[in-house]
């Protein structure tokens, strides 16, 4: 992706101390927190795993108390230090002050997004880069998106995730003053820009096959039969894997859709569950769309990460992963080399993030899509 | 850019994708952002416009964007805007345009109708892809013009229904009944204020004729109806009454026309009916405000009436009794006693008289009776009246009249007089050394000015202001030290006001007043009508019948014994024969019995009134054809009303009381002279 130009105005070098404690209570995030406010932050970003204990009222009574802005979530890893961690908190200390705005109703298929976001930000110069994290678990994503396109166009910098947990619950997953929240958006604007690498690696084979029918992020049907039907039939055979009750997503996570672009794109879509012979996505599958079924080797997503990170300006400020949970569950232990891929292009950049259910990047040159088993990765220019 | 993996598949895959979201909304906005935001993912574009020919001007212009943000910098985007100008020069040159470092603008043909353009950052469109878009838009054409039609129905429909809505809500809840009428005159259709003003309900009264509605006799009933079904689109009107279920009767102001039906169908009377029933309530209030303050004022007219009766008739005992004793008394310090009761009773009588007289203005109850007079005899006489009061101050008393002054003129001659006093009674009071001057001349036609000049103490500027306010002497110290109520030029000015004329005066302290006034008074014409200046006048008549005196036999009706008794000794004095009826019956008894040069007669007495008693002596004089006695009322009812009524029962004239010596003198000189020679002999021979 090729940057657009920008203007430079309201733009700022913004300095992020980071803060990580592999503990898991809350306790240990309060610390870190209260560590970073000591040091001066304006705004605090908070990371969290989700097998730490977050829905924990002690956190929300501190967030509801915390002086600052705070934005954030909860995210089945992080990342830190060069590896992914499934426990523990990474705080990170902004020297500016943020805006967040907390969009409730992901999932109520009333919620008008674009007459919600036009008071908050209609009229008003766009944000530089506007952060926006999602409850992975809302059934709504496609349209925020779609809205918060509506409202700011292209002229932001957009970059962030799907919150949430591998079990597929919804639950309290994004931090903000309000305290914890579940079924939110959460945007908020940051006034320095960021350069954007976005790659995924996965590859089409089979299909084309349309989305006959479905809602949202169910595809329930594809050309015209049971979808599940037609996804057993082609993973079956090329994995030599039967589906059972319970190893649907163990199978699943090599298998992603794929929904081609006329330039030869492929936006992935995670199938995450299923509901009898529905297929239920981490993200929007339109109805009557044309999609195809992927697949990935190893070998080629470490390559498409290296690919993405080479995206990035060289520099010494962090580079921010939004790295798909999918990508870590289905490289394994080979999820170190991407890790080490990246560190490898970005050079003496810090490296952290969160590895997420679903992706938002945009550098400004196509519309807001939400990406699954996508790699994004963001870095300052300096 | 990677081309598509089975092109033939992917342009139809793409087809069917992109034209199955089409038309997913009837509006035009929605549907367009339905259709957009997926399209624009799946070819990879940053933003699409739409700009439509407005279909009345032909114009194009600026519909739709996605993201709309990008509309409100339309007027910023440079690169674009040259783009659509470009295009719409020429279209087919212009149908993919470089924008720079913007990326490139797609121009693609909404039929007649306009253009969309897709704007993409990166490469254009590959051509094969443009192509297959091309049935997709000419689709969504349809659709916009779909869209735009519903929209200007549902905007026509909107806008009837507001219509509708805005007339059912005026019909619903104006505060006039507003009904229609079919042929036959009945109701069809009435609104909620027919309940609201009637307390009948609207469906008990639809279906029925409206002269079975409202309160009218079968004549009128039988009218109306045949107005009704004659009446034409000019409108009737006609004032009604209803009967509430509570008895009440509401008044209403029915106006109705006739309605042509627009297609040509049957035609209906439409009307309207406003509740009249409080504006007849408050007329109604009105004439009884008016009939109650009608009776307050008669109240007030008779109090002041008996209020001036009941102070005059012991005023007359007070002063006649202590004039007749002045009269009879030689000893000095009695004589200076009697004097200065008199004095004091003369001023008490002003002072009543002030008081009487402006309540009178102030009540609207003064009257003013125009008759013709002579302008310079009046003069005369109130130089005359005023000079012993004069001269007894050392001050001399002259009257200046210019040569045009009419002679006789019209108008109150008593109003006249009382102001001229008025204003020579203060000259008189306010001077101590000098002169008074009475002047009058002619300003114009029919004005005429007086003017009261002294050499008195004068009034400061700051004084002259409210001078004619009642109550208001230039200074307070000035009724403790001159006496007075106060009132006189408050009454002058009244008087003069009501005259049609004006009053002021010009005066400085130290260097004496001048008070003058104008007034009204048609001048008649007559072939002498000038009179020359004169000075110090002397009564004439007075001179002339000085010497001559007749003892009278007189006729006093008076039921007052001190008033008797006063009138006895007056009359002695004057050597005159008195006899007394004590009320009117004996009145006209006594003159039925004998003959008298003079009755004076008082007005309420006990058995019968004055007026009674002389129309009976009128009566019989008439009907005995013997030659009619002079009456004179002497009374203490002193209005002028009083004295019309007086004149009208037959009297000669009217006394009041309390009664002046030197007016029954004038008066008694008069009867003298009138007298026949029987009656009539030498006083000198009786007088003491």
């Amino acid at each position: 992706m090729t940057p657009k130009r920008k203007s430079d105005r309201r733009m700022t070098n913004i300095d992020f101390r980071l803060h990580f404690t592999a503990e898991t209570g809350a306790a240990a995030l309060i610390r870190i927190a209260n560590e970073a406010l000591a040091e001066g932050a304006r705004s605090l970003l908070l990371l969290a795993a989700d097998a730490n204990d977050c829905e924990t009222e002690e956190i929300d009574t501190w967030l509801r108390a915390c002086p600052v802005p705070v934005f954030g979530g909860v995210f089945p890893q992080l990342i830190h230090d060069c590896q992914n961690r499934e426990h523990g908190f990474i705080v990170a200390g902004l020297s500016e002050t943020v805006e967040v705005h907390n969009i409730p109703g992901l999932s109520d298929p009333s919620s008008d997004y674009f007459e919600t976001l036009e008071p908050l930000f209609g009229g008003k110069p766009e944000p530089v880069t506007l952060v926006v994290l999602v409850d992975g678990m809302g059934s709504g994503i496609s349209a925020l998106l779609d809205s918060v396109f509506d409202v700011l166009g292209s002229e932001p910098v957009y970059f962030g995730g799907g919150a949430g947990s591998l079990s597929f619950v919804q639950k309290p997953c994004l931090f903000s003053n309000e305290g914890m929240l579940t079924d939110y958006a959460q945007l908020t604007a940051l006034p320095l820009r960021l350069v954007l690498g976005v790659e995924h690696g996965w590859e089409k084979f089979a299909g084309p096959f349309v989305a006959t029918s479905g809602t949202r992020n169910i595809v329930a049907s594809l050309d015209f039969k049971p979808a599940f039907d037609v996804y057993q039939k082609f993973v079956e055979a090329d994995s030599g894997k039967h589906f059972t009750n319970t190893n649907f997503f163990d199978i699943a996570k090599g298998y992603p859709f794929g929904m081609e672009r006329p330039d030869g794109s492929i936006v992935v879509r995670d199938p995450i569950t299923r509901d009898g012979t529905s297929m239920v996505c981490v993200g929007e599958v339109p109805i009557n769309s044309v999609v195809y079924l992927l697949k990935g080797k190893p070998e080629n997503l470490i390559h498409a990460a290296a690919r993405g990170a080479s995206r990035l300006p060289k520099g010494y400020g962090p580079a921010i992963m939004s790295d798909c949970i999918s990508r870590v569950l289905y490289l394994g232990d080979d999820f170190a080399k991407e890790i080490e891929a990246i560190q490898g292009e970005v050079g003496p950049r810090p490296i952290f993030g969160m590895l997420t259910l679903g992706e938002i990047a945009n550098g400004g040159d196509r519309c807001l899509e939400f990406y699954n088993k996508t790699l994004v990765l963001a870095a300052t220019e300096y | 850019m990677v081309p598509f993996s089975n092109q033939s598949l992917s342009l139809i895959a793409l087809q069917y994708e992109l034209a199955l979201l089409i038309g997913q909304d009837l509006r035009l906005v929605p549907m367009l952002k339905r259709f957009f935001p997926p399209t624009l993912k799946l070819l990879g574009c940053r933003a699409a416009h739409i700009w439509l020919r407005d279909e009345e001007t032909g114009n194009l212009a600026h519909r739709f964007s996605y993201p709309s943000h990008d509309t409100r910098r339309l007027s910023e985007d440079g690169p674009l805007t040259e783009a659509v100008a470009l295009h719409s020069v020429g279209p087919e040159e212009a149908q993919v345009v470089h924008l720079g470092d913007e990326g490139w603008a797609h121009f693609l043909p909404l039929g007649e109708r306009g253009f969309c353009v897709l704007v993409r950052s990166e490469d254009p469109l590959a051509p094969e892809i443009k192509a297959a878009l091309s049935p997709i838009f000419d689709r969504l054409r349809t659709a916009c013009a779909a869209c735009i039609e519903h929209e200007q129905t549902e905007a026509l429909r909107a806008q009837a229904t507001l219509g509708e809505q805005k007339l059912r809500t005026v019909f619903e809840t104006v505060g006039e009944v507003i009904f229609q009428l079919d042929d036959g005159g009945r109701v069809e259709s009435l609104n909620p204020a027919w309940t609201r003003i009637t307390g009948r309900p609207v469906a008990g009264s639809l279906g029925r004729r409206l002269t079975d509605l409202l309160n009218t006799d079968d004549d009128n009933a039988a009218e109306l109806q045949r107005q009704l079904m004659t009446v034409t689109n000019e409108n009737l009107a006609f004032n009604a009454q209803v009967n509430t279920p509570d008895g009440e009767i509401r008044h209403l102001s029915v106006q109705l026309k006739r309605a042509r039906h627009p297609g040509g169908g049957a035609s209906r009377l439409i009307g309207t009916m406003v509740d009249t029933t409080e504006q007849h309530r408050l007329v109604d209030r009105l004439v009884h405000a008016r009939a109650r303050a009608e009776e307050a004022n008669n109240a007030k007219s008779a109090f002041l009436a008996n209020m001036s009766h009941e102070i005059r008739t012991p005023m007359n005992g007070v002063i006649g009794l202590a004039q007749v004793a002045l009269a009879e008394t030689r000893e000095p310090e009695t004589r200076n006693q009697l004097a200065m009761i008199l004095d004091s009773a003369e001023h008490l009588l002003t002072v009543i008289n002030d008081i009487l007289d402006f309540s009178r203005i102030e009540a609207g109850q003064i009257a003013f009776h125009e008759t013709e007079f002579d302008l310079p005899a009046l003069l005369a006489d109130t130089l005359a009246q005023m000079r012993l009061p004069v001269e007894q101050k050392g001050l001399s008393l002259s009257l200046k009249t210019d040569q045009g002054l009419p002679h006789r003129v019209r108008g109150d001659a008593i109003r006249i007089k009382q102001v001229l006093l008025n204003l020579l009674g203060n000259a008189c009071k306010f001077t101590s050394t000098g002169s008074i001057t009475l002047r009058a001349r002619q300003v114009d036609n029919e004005l005429l000015r007086f003017e009261v000049e002294d050499t008195g103490i004068g009034i400061p500027a700051e004084k002259q202001l409210c001078i004619f306010d009642a109550f208001a002497q230039a200074d307070n110290s000035i009724v403790r030290g001159y006496g007075g109520t106060g009132l006189g030029l408050t009454i002058s000015r009244r008087l003069v006001e009501l005259m049609n004329g004006e009053i002021g005066l010009e005066s400085a302290p130290g260097a004496g007043s001048r008070f003058w006034f104008t007034a009204r008074l048609e001048c008649v014409k007559t072939p002498d009508t000038r009179v020359q200046t004169t000075a110090h006048p002397t009564p004439a008549r007075r001179q002339a019948r000085s010497d001559r005196h007749a003892r009278l036999n007189i006729l006093v009706a008076e039921d007052n014994l001190i008033n008797r008794r006063l009138m006895e000794a007056l009359l002695r004095q004057m050597g005159h024969n008195a006899s007394f009826a004590e009320n009117g019956q004996v009145a006209v008894a006594s003159r039925s019995e004998r003959e008298f040069d003079l009755v004076l007669m008082d007005m309420q007495m006990p058995v019968m009134d004055g007026l009674t008693a002389t129309r009976a002596i009128r009566k019989y004089e008439a009907l005995s054809g013997i030659r009619p006695v002079p009456v004179f009322a002497l009374t203490a009812n002193a209005m002028a009303v009083d004295r019309e009524a007086c004149l009208a029962a037959g009297m000669d004239g009217h006394l009041p009381k309390p009664l002046k010596r030197s007016a029954l003198e004038a008066v008694l000189r008069d009867i003298e002279r009138r007298s026949t020679p029987t009656t009539l002999q030498d006083r000198t021979d009786n007088d003491q």
